[in-house]
């Protein structure tokens, strides 16, 4: 009698334990997804970070918030606008602290985890550690490390939101960033006309076709699909700007080989993240294929071989790819409310 | 119903007490301290009210002094047979920083290395804590890496804004990678860990050195470096410089 009695003790004392691991344990995994057809990411970003709903929630109520800076002002979403793809719209540079500019074209955050590095010079070598530049840099967020921590933790609703997402303890840098990465990574556009078309689930117009077998035989060398990129550095022949005087990748890593070398971007929503290059210095579409064709300057010694032979194209041609380009706008991601700022 | 409340607690309790028993009589680890002491001219470091003078009797003071310690590994006969995972950043002004102690197995070692900075895989591995928090302002934000070693301070010697002297080294990619280990080894004497007994390591770390090491800068020529490449890995063998291990003593607990 005495045994039994015993072994039904240590039995709810192992079930009571395991109900404490799993109270702090309730959060909802959200797997990143990995759209059909695609390669795995480059990197692992989430090996040791998990998405979970609460994870994900926390990171968008930081990313929405304009506390993170020092006066109130700029949020993250302030210069990564949903409706223009997570860029600036209509701008070359985007507006800081006291009146500041940045000094590069602010990118779309689109597709992050399939990257390797970030920023147009790939100075940044994990998805964690990218939101550091903007929050530190005196024309943007302008804010310290240890203000922006001090911040959260006087704050009742963080303090309960970083509990469910990352359990019990004082709020650290690393749990910010690694939510913040939990958003920001899992902000994937592939639900454009583009991969319907490819799914089978659309067909291109005429011109949309004509527009894709062009862009097949003359972009895609860089603008690799799926991801419209290769996440490559390459030397466009764009004259330097004198004011600006930024030598791209050459700046990380101090070689002159990488002088004038930028990331090749993205074209996904390109419609939408206009102006365009490093530096924003080209309005529209049609200057970027007059660049092309007639602006590259091979007076630097290290523009991208495959741009040697200069682009041939038709009015119609310009017509037809401009069309294409328009596929690539992911309505579905501009408008989903998941991404939007938190109720 | 007193009965079963026991129960309940025994059966909670008893797995804590059976692993803090097993670890407290696992006598096979005991403790060593590394003790790093900052000197200048064989003068304990005082942080912004002395000036000192370097080799190239050029006149300096330090405001702040930092570095990374990790990958401590211990060495016997040539092979290294314990390894420590924690990373330590020591800092001029938090004595309690230049102080490194923790366990290890029992056994008569004759050198211990470390890198005096942080390897390539958490330099390149995301968001960190504690001692690589980046808020340690020890992360370079705009060209990812951590400093590794940092000396600040002035020089009217110095042509930058305000007389500034400024030495921020890093770099983990090859050729000037600084996350190099450096053995290191008391005079005469082996780093033997025994049982109930504390082994203190002093480390003496000779600021003036930086200005007569392997590479010759004077303050006039290299008033600053705040970026990776080959000035950072020369100054950065400087750096390494100023360290040596100069005894061994042993405390009983």
């Amino acid at each position: 009698m005495k045994i039994t009695y015993t072994i039904f003790i240590i039995i709810l004392a192992i079930l009571a334990s395991s109900f404490c691991v799993h109270y702090y344990n309730t959060t909802t995994p959200l797997p990143l997804v990995i759209p059909k057809g695609w390669p795995k990411p480059s990197k692992q970003f989430f090996a040791n970070n998990t998405i979970t709903e609460q994870g994900f929630q926390l990171g968008r109520k930081l990313f929405y918030d304009g506390q993170l800076s020092k006066d109130g002002n700029f949020a993250c979403a302030t210069c990564h606008q949903q409706f223009a793809a997570f860029s600036t719209f209509d701008h070359d540079f985007s507006h800081g602290f006291n009146n500041g500019l940045t000094s590069r074209n602010a990118p779309s955050l689109v597709n992050l985890a399939w990257m390797k590095d970030f920023h147009w010079d790939g100075g940044i070598n994990h998805l964690e550690v990218q939101p550091l530049a903007p929050l530190t840099a005196p024309n943007e967020m302008a804010e310290t490390i240890q203000n922006v921590i001090k911040k959260l933790n006087a704050d009742v609703t963080y303090k309960k939101m970083f509990t469910a997402a990352f359990g019990p303890g004082p709020i650290n840098s690393q749990k910010f960033l690694k939510a913040l990465a939990q958003f920001t990574g899992s902000i994937i556009s592939y639900n454009s006309k583009y991969d319907k078309v490819i799914n089978s689930q659309a067909t291109f117009t005429i011109s949309e076709q004509m527009g894709y077998t062009f862009f097949k035989a003359n972009c895609n060398g860089c603008h690799s699909e799926p991801l419209f990129t290769d996440n490559s550095y390459r030397n466009i022949g764009l004259n330097i700007n004198e004011k600006l005087n930024d030598k791209g990748r050459m700046g990380i890593t101090g070689l002159q080989s990488d002088s004038l070398k930028f990331k090749v971007p993205t074209l996904r929503n390109i419609t939408l993240t206009a102006p365009y290059m490093h530096d924003g210095r080209f309005g529209t579409l049609g200057q970027v294929f007059e660049h092309y064709k007639t602006g590259i300057n091979f007076k630097q010694p290290n523009v991208d071989t495959i741009l040697h032979n200069r682009l041939v194209m038709s009015t119609q041609q310009k017509f037809d790819l401009i069309a294409f380009l328009h596929t690539l706008k992911d309505e579905e991601l501009l408008n989903n409310k998941k991404f939007g700022p938190p109720n | 119903m007193k009965k079963i409340m026991i129960c309940v607690l025994v059966g909670f309790l008893s797995p804590i007490f059976l692993f803090a028993q097993l670890k407290k009589h696992n006598v096979k680890n005991s403790i060593i301290e590394l003790n790093f002491i900052h000197t200048v001219n064989k003068k304990p470091l005082i942080l912004a009210d002395s000036t000192y003078t370097n080799s190239y009797q050029e006149n300096f003071i330090i405001t702040s002094l930092y570095y990374y310690i990790s990958n401590i590994t211990m060495y016997k006969q040539g092979k290294i047979v314990y390894k420590h995972k924690g990373y330590y950043l020591v800092n001029q002004a938090i004595d309690s920083s230049k102080k490194i102690a923790f366990e290890l197995p029992i056994n008569n070692y004759d050198s211990i290395a470390f890198m005096i900075g942080v390897d390539s895989i958490k330099n390149i591995s995301g968001a960190q804590k504690n001692a690589l928090d980046p808020l340690h302002g020890m992360f370079w934000t705009w060209n990812n890496g951590y400093i590794m070693q940092k000396i600040e301070g002035t020089s009217t010697k110095s042509n930058l804004v305000n007389n500034k002297i400024e030495y921020h080294l890093g770099g983990f990619k090859y050729p000037y990678s600084i996350a190099i280990p450096t053995i290191f080894k008391a005079p005469n004497q082996s780093i033997n860990i025994q049982a109930n007994t504390t082994t203190l390591v002093h480390f003496n770390v000779a600021i003036d050195k930086f200005w007569k090491g392997e590479t010759p800068n004077s303050i006039a020529f290299i008033p600053i470096c705040s970026t990776t490449g080959a000035l950072a890995t020369q100054l950065s063998k400087n750096f390494t410089g100023m360290f040596s291990c100069t005894k061994i003593e042993y405390v009983n607990k």
